[in-house]
């Protein structure tokens, strides 16, 4: 009896037994999967909301891009489930070839589009093949190279990061094949994508924390990067709207409000509008008036100023807590796996779609500039979000191969049909290793 | 409590370190294994690492290089803690997320949303219609139609010369009228991005100039004011300016009544492509008020008659404007008002303001003889004078400084005339006889019974009031001339009203031309009753108009021409002066009043004309028949059943 009125007065009953279900050995996976899913969810409704008006408006059909982001999310799902079952030897064999992938076809679209600005090709495009700014035309297939690129630095560098293994406390070990063949990356991506490559760097930057890389490395990287960051933002030509979003960024919101038409402050503007419109509770999931042409790229990198209106503080809120798990389970993935590829990868994957998030939705509230940048599981767009499940898949196969939760699985193993058609046993740490 | 509380909280986390997720009591190989492998992991790593990675040569190779480069190695970063600390930072960058949306909130959101709808909301004008003015018996004299308006943007149109071109022949406007108005303007001078081409363009024609698709001409609602009868009641209808707005006449005496009230629709619209209301928006609609009709008193194949007959003879008398008014007897009703000249009321502005006006109520003449029914009236109301009796005149009578003498025929010292005597020869000698047996003061009063020297208040803007003296203001020759109707200023409208006093047994009513309001929702709201006020008995009245059928049976008369055949006409001429900025203006205003059937009035007609020469019975009085001839056919009002008697002039 004491013992029963005791818990329950306790003030952190709570705490603790959260704590306990933290411990259960698949909470990871299943946060992982949780949070991912709902993300994934919320961000097709809020794609339909934002493209039903304009859809319909073009075509007749309010359906017509909702429908090719579900057709994405079907394929995402799928790639999802095959990096799921996916071992890892196979994630490593594939890392040299998918870095090869993503740099031919960074290089062709970067290539394509000097070609054609450079007035040696009249069309932007060779044979099948067209590049459209961030875009890549191979057929009737669309493509976004950068975001390729990420999922192929991850397993790259994992890959080769965990090869050097401690040598890279040496400099020269470090940089050897890594950073020639980043550096080529970043430029190719960041061409004509500042935000994809600030993704990247992010990226890589927690690929090397992850791997134990020494900190006055770091110090040296962020003096380097912080030069060329500033390079870029104040590189002369086509790159003016960069400047310009800064100086929208830097003026009070009260003078951003003021904006009369201005193509520089008028996005900003136009996501506080949206944050002040929605307030607490939001207008009401499908009752805002930002998407109909008033916010530029509503659907894509502007999304989460529709979501603000339509669902308010609230539905943000419930937006960066999912982000918020996510980014725990990737970490507690990375944390908790035994192998240091899975480690850095995890870790990786996380900055990534954490990194990506916030700096996406910092825009819009407008505690960042405001960069080209999807709200990954989100925003419109079928590469990012094949690319964001696919790599999601990966980390849910970490996930069950954290030792604990490869223990629990093997000790009650589910139906065989189920890990046909899941995924199967994750591999036991421990006798993976005695077998050799 | 507190020393109770430290141990339950210790035994609290105790518990939460034995807690048992739910799937694990099911199994009991489970707790065994995780205890192994959580133990194990950190040293076995360690082992592994070291006997995974052979080659120790190298480790050899790249320790001797560390040394000789750095005395002090770097260290390899603990990947559980940075990992740990890069969740946190990861919170915490989504924690100051959530703090700037809160803030966001909690500072001017409100503001920050009304300045974006302000942005978002855009306002089109409902159109109210002006309401349409219609006769008595509900035909329309002049409407409000739908039409369009053609304006240009100069700075939009490609090829000038080409477009005025094409759009000459829709818009009936000259190609050099249009140049002009397509010319580049300097930026921010008036008229620099619109000019209207043309307004109340018929919506057909500016459907075909819509489709030539000519770049910088837009097309838009506009309202067109249609007078069908264009020159019908013009004078008396008035006219309205671009915007509808009443300029002259019962348009714009009335305009508070006949113009609509411009409605608002306020609403959230979407941007560029997407330029439409959003449904669920912000919508606010301030109703359109459209104006109310108003139904005239006046017949419109009545007026138009009495337009015509008076425009034909004036015309061939020569006149400089001319006023015919058709009064019921009975009710005050004014079934026609016609002025002469008149212009078309489609293009106002081509004619000039003297022609507008409506002389009926803004002509300020002396009355001249028709005045002396006043006279008389008083004479027998107060009893001054019977019916029978007769008064001593002769050729001529001095008051004052100044002879006063009849025209046309005259009578010989100490004859006896009768009243119809006196009425038929328009005795100017008697009248100023009995007007003495009155008295100033009495003939004052009766001057202002009859409405004299006081705006009727008809309906009609601009009307004038007239002037009678007060006898304190009479000279010596006033007690010869006003009787007989000089140095008296009246408008036709207010003689018509006193001889349908005389008409209706002595009753004056307020002559009155608007007969109903018509609400938009097609509420009919009749005007007020008309003022009245008795001014001579019923007996009086009768025996004063078969004394006055005397100016027109009597056969070397005044008024022969303005008989009848079948009616019995009462009436009188008269030939006065026009008053022209405080003078007499040279020629002569020749008037005839007159009523009809005469035992029983149902109709009054005065006819009033400034003519160069010529006296009330020649120039009006054949006008007079001839409407009155009409209004009686029209209103099929049967001929008088009796005759008029014989009358005796001179006894």
């Amino acid at each position: 009896m004491s013992a029963e009125s005791g818990r329950r007065r306790d003030p952190l009953m709570w705490a603790a037994a959260l704590r306990g279900l933290l411990d259960r050995p698949l909470a990871s996976y299943y946060l992982l999967l949780a949070s991912s899913g709902l993300l994934l969810i919320i961000g097709l409704a809020m794609v339909f909301s934002a493209t039903s008006v304009s859809s319909y408006g073009s075509s007749g059909n309010a359906y017509k891009v909702i429908l090719q982001q579900v057709a994405a999310a079907v394929v995402g799902l799928a790639a999802f489930w095959i990096c799921q079952r996916l071992p890892r030897r196979t994630f490593r064999a594939l890392a040299p070839i998918s870095v090869i992938i993503a740099l031919v076809l960074l290089l062709v679209m970067d290539g394509i589009y000097v070609l054609h600005a450079s007035g040696t090709i009249s069309s932007p495009n060779i044979g099948p093949i067209e590049s459209e700014t961030l875009w890549l035309w191979i057929g009737p297939v669309q493509l976004q190279p950068s975001e390729l690129a990420k999922f192929a630095l991850v397993l790259w560098g994992a890959d080769v990061l965990t090869r050097k293994g401690k040598r890279i406390i040496n400099w020269r070990e470090l940089v050897m094949p890594l950073f020639p063949a980043v550096a080529l990356l970043f430029i190719l991506v960041g061409y004509n994508d500042l935000g994809s490559m600030l993704c990247l760097l992010i990226l890589f930057v927690g690929l090397l924390w992850a791997a134990g890389v020494p900190l006055r490395f770091f110090g040296i990287m962020l003096g380097v990067g912080l030069v060329g960051i500033a390079g870029l933002i104040v590189a002369p030509g086509r790159s003016d709207y960069r400047s310009e979003r800064f100086d929208a960024f830097f003026s009070a919101d009260a003078a951003l409000l003021a904006c009369k038409g201005e193509q520089k402050c008028y996005q900003a503007k136009q996501g506080l509008l949206a944050l002040a419109e929605g307030g607490w509770f939001g207008v009401g999931l499908g009752n805002g008036s930002a998407k109909w042409g008033w916010a530029p790229s509503v659907h894509n990198d502007f999304i989460f100023a529709l979501i603000a209106e339509e669902l308010g503080v609230v539905g943000c809120l419930v937006v960066l807590a999912l982000f918020a798990v996510l980014a725990y389970s990737g970490m507690r993935i990375g944390r908790r796996v035994a192998d240091p590829f899975r480690r850095m990868a995890a870790c990786a994957v996380t900055l990534w779609l954490v990194g990506q998030a916030v700096i996406n939705i910092g825009g819009v509230v407008k505690l960042l500039p405001i960069t080209g940048l999807p709200l990954p599981f989100i925003s419109d767009g079928g590469t990012a979000l094949v690319v964001t499940l696919a790599a999601v898949g990966m980390l849910a196969s970490f996930a069950r191969a954290e030792p604990d939760a490869a223990a629990a699985l093997h000790a009650r193993p589910p139906a065989k049909w189920f890990q046909l058609v899941w995924a199967p046993l994750p591999p036991l740490p421990s006798s993976s290793r005695r077998v050799p | 409590m507190a020393e109770d509380k430290k141990p339950y909280r210790r035994s609290g986390i105790g518990n939460a370190r034995a807690y048992t997720p739910r799937g694990r009591t099911v199994r009991d190989t489970g707790p065994v294994e995780r205890v192994v492998h959580k133990a194990t992991p950190v040293p076995r790593k360690k082992a592994a690492s070291r006997k995974l990675k052979p080659p120790p040569r190298q480790r050899v190779v790249l320790k001797k290089l560390k040394i000789k480069r750095t005395p002090t190695p770097p260290r390899m970063g603990e990947p559980k803690r940075r990992l740990r600390l890069a969740t946190a930072l990861s919170l915490l960058l989504f924690t100051i997320i959530g703090v700037r949306l809160v803030q966001l909130q909690l500072t001017d959101a409100p503001a920050y949303a009304a300045a974006g709808l302000r942005d978002r909301l855009t306002t089109i004008d409902l159109p109210a219609p002006r309401g349409s003015i219609l006769d008595r018996n509900g035909a329309v004299l002049a409407h409000s139609v739908e039409a369009r308006y053609v304006g240009v943007d100069p700075e939009m149109v490609k090829d000038i010369p080409a477009t005025a071109a094409a759009l000459s022949p829709h818009l009936g406007v000259a190609v050099s009228e249009l140049v002009p108005k397509m010319e580049k303007k300097a930026p921010g001078s008036p008229g620099w991005r619109f000019q209207f081409l043309k307004r109340g363009v018929d919506v057909e024609v500016a459907q075909r100039i819509a489709d030539l698709k000519l770049p910088g001409i837009s097309i838009d609602r506009d309202e067109r004011r249609d007078v069908p009868g264009l020159d019908l009641a013009a004078n008396l209808i008035g006219f309205t300016g671009t915007d509808l707005n009443g300029l002259a006449g019962i348009e714009a005496r009335f305009d508070q009544v006949l113009a609509g009230r411009d409605g608002k629709f306020t609403f959230e619209v979407g941007q560029g492509a997407l330029r439409k209301p959003i449904p669920g928006g912000y919508q606010v609609v301030t109703p359109a008020k459209p104006g109310s009709s108003l139904a005239l008193t006046i017949d419109r194949d009545v007026q138009f008659m009495v337009q015509r007959i008076l425009a034909d003879k004036m015309r061939s008398q020569g006149a400089t404007w001319a006023a015919a008014i058709v009064l019921d007897a009975r009710s005050g009703e004014v079934i026609a008002q016609a002025s002469y000249p008149t212009y078309n009321a489609k293009q106002p502005l081509a004619y000039k303001p003297s022609e507008r006006g409506d002389m009926a109520t803004s002509a300020v003449v002396d009355p001249g003889s028709i005045h002396k029914a006043i006279v008389l009236a008083g004479a027998l109301q107060e009893g001054v004078v019977t019916p029978d009796s007769t008064i001593e005149v002769g050729p001529s009578i001095r008051k004052g400084d100044e002879p006063f003498r009849d025209h046309g025929r005259t009578f010989p010292e100490g004859t006896q005339l009768t009243l119809p005597g006196v009425m038929a020869y328009s005795s100017n000698v008697a009248t100023i006889k009995i007007a003495e047996m009155l008295g100033p003061k009495k003939l004052y009063d009766y001057q202002r019974a009859f409405g004299l020297g006081a705006e009727t208040g008809i309906g009609v803007p601009g009307e004038a009031a007239g002037l009678v003296q007060p006898p304190e203001n009479w000279s010596g020759s006033s007690h010869g001339s006003i009787p007989i109707g000089h140095g008296v200023a009246v408008t036709p409208l207010q003689m018509a009203a006193a001889y349908a006093a005389i008409a209706n047994d002595g009753v004056w009513v307020q002559p009155h031309i608007v007969k109903e309001t018509i609400a938009p929702d097609g509420k009919h709201i009749p005007s007020g009753p008309a003022k009245n006020h008795r001014v001579i008995s019923p007996e009086n009245a009768a025996a004063l108009r078969q004394i006055m059928e005397a100016v027109t049976v009597v056969d070397d008369a005044t008024g022969t021409k303005a008989r009848l055949d079948g009616y019995r006409i009462s009436g009188k001429t008269g030939t006065g002066k026009e008053v022209k900025d405080g003078e007499y203006a040279p020629g002569e205003v020749a008037s005839f009043i007159g009523m009809a059937p005469a035992d029983q009035p149902k109709y009054v007609i005065a006819v009033f004309a400034h003519t160069p020469v010529g006296g009330g019975g020649a120039v009006a009085g054949p006008v007079f028949r001839d409407m009155m001839a009409y209004t009686l056919r029209h209103f099929r009002v049967p001929p008088t059943g009796t005759n008029p008697p014989d009358f005796v002039i001179t006894r």
